[in-house]
């Protein structure tokens, strides 16, 4: 390929970041159908996007690396790359909360098992947070950006109280302890998605403001 | 010395061969060998006085102008070899254009200068003459600024502007492979980042050879790099693994200002 401009470049970077949203997010819609209607199809086919992710979270740090060694970018060029490649980071890392949903579903399924506790509400907010931190990444919007980081703390308390539901049905019925615990795993990987969501709306304001937005920090 | 060499991955338009060079008894360019790719843009780096700018003069026998000068080896131009004595010097500078350092504007007007090596090759058609020059204006990017005044005299424009109109005057032949011999050093940033999206726009069309001191404007224009040391070519390999992955250390050491 013949060389194009930083701008060409950065262009392509960031078209790259956007269809790995647009699988990630998919791939979270087709697990909560996998709790709902499980099918080994339907399971096969988020495994491959998972490893559709993980080349895909190559060839960007990959493209991301060329960017920095060859165009030696600054200020505002300098932070898309960097976003670029804490955001691919972030992605991958959802997909494979993700897969991990899914094969917990799977193996549940596979040994007769059923979902003990309703996890519908957990995946709605943390899909929500997860498509808003989307929108708020693409509009470049910082106002959105903080919204959602303070709505993460909701998404924690609906943790906290399906892992008290979960153990709750332990104590009572031992014997479903094997379902039970991938019944907190799902719920765990949701909130960790909720928590990379998060993290994508702090890398957001990064990328716009310039400002590193973390842990109650900003600097 | 560690070398490492790689085969280019595209159509090769230079190959040169066990390439040995001197000016008079100094042995300037040590058995180079090196493919250079068509319709891309290969720059040469390393420090001063490694050969960068000899190897470049090579390829269009810029040497013979000067006695004393001796070639062994080869460069085939399409597999024909131009250090053979029966080649037509005129013939091979229209096919392999220059641009130099410091831009080279003749005391004429802007149209004769990009019309220069047109009227040399013959032509003399008036339409043909301007709708080449203004094509060559164009490739150059500097057509907006000088399309209503190019009967001024070249020597008014400013420095960037001038080194814009060498390269039209260049290009305006249709050169097949165009060398670049550190053609931003005396031009300020604007005008330097606009002759690198020139070179890189121009590398798709034809086949473009790059000196430069600046390792990252290299880093920036090129598709393949070769480093240079005392003669020699240390290092050739595409410009994002020398630039990411060198994989000898004196390259290393070079481009990330370790030197010595």
């Amino acid at each position: 390929m013949t060389r194009r401009s930083l701008e060409e470049e950065l262009k392509a970077l960031m078209g790259e970041i956007e269809k790995e949203f647009s699988i990630v997010l998919e791939m979270l819609d087709r697990a909560r159908d996998l709790i709902e209607n499980h099918t080994d199809e339907a399971y096969e086919v988020i495994m491959d996007m998972e490893d559709t992710i993980n080349r895909m979270e190559v060839d960007i740090e990959s493209h991301a690396v060329k960017l920095l060694a060859l165009y030696q970018p600054e200020a505002g060029d300098l932070r898309t790359i960097i976003t670029a490649i804490k955001v691919n980071n972030d992605l991958e890392r959802a997909a494979d909360h993700v897969e991990n949903i899914a094969r917990d579903v799977h193996l549940m399924k596979r040994d007769g098992g059923n979902m003990i506790v309703d996890v519908s509400e957990i995946y709605e907010k943390t899909r929500k947070n997860f498509q808003d931190a989307i929108d708020a990444f693409l509009r470049r919007d910082t106002q959105e950006a903080r919204e959602i980081i303070m709505k993460d703390s909701e998404i924690d308390r609906i943790r906290d109280r399906l892992i008290e539901e979960i153990v709750g049905e332990i104590t009572l019925k031992p014997e479903i302890a094997p379902v039970a615990l991938k019944a907190l795993n799902i719920v765990q990987n949701f909130e960790r998605i909720a928590d990379l969501a998060t993290n994508i709306a702090e890398d957001t304001i990064f990328w716009v403001e310039g400002i590193i937005f973390r842990h109650g920090i900003e600097r | 010395m560690d070398k490492y060499i790689a085969r280019v991955m595209d159509p090769v338009k230079v190959e040169i061969r066990h390439l040995n060079f001197y000016y008079g008894k100094f042995h300037a360019l040590k058995d180079i060998n090196l493919q250079i790719a068509e319709k891309r843009v290969t720059a040469l780096i390393g420090p001063s006085g490694c050969g960068k700018t000899t190897l470049l003069r090579t390829i269009n026998r810029m040497h013979d102008l000067y006695p004393g000068n001796r070639y062994e080896g080869e460069i085939l131009l399409d597999g024909k070899n131009i250090l053979d004595r029966k080649t037509d010097l005129m013939e091979l500078r229209q096919r392999v254009g220059m641009v130099f350092q410091k831009p080279t504007p003749f005391n004429a007007s802007i149209f004769d200068n990009v019309a220069f090596g047109l009227r040399l090759k013959g032509i003399r058609d008036r339409r043909e003459l301007e709708a080449r020059v203004e094509r060559a204006l164009r490739d150059a990017a500097l057509w907006d600024e000088v399309k209503d005044k190019l009967k001024e005299n070249a020597l008014s424009l400013s420095g960037g502007q001038q080194q814009r109109l060498s390269i039209a005057r260049a290009i305006a032949v249709e050169p097949e492979v165009l060398l670049f011999d550190e053609p931003t050093s005396a031009l300020d940033p604007v005008s330097t980042a606009k002759i690198e999206e020139l070179i890189r726009s121009l590398g798709r069309t034809m086949t473009v050879v790059i000196v430069t001191h600046n390792m990252q404007q290299a880093a920036r224009v090129s598709d393949y790099t070769a480093f240079m040391y005392f003669g020699e070519i240390i290092e050739f390999n595409s410009t994002d693994i020398i630039f990411t992955r060198p994989k000898i250390k004196l390259t290393e050491d070079y481009i990330t200002g370790r030197f010595g």
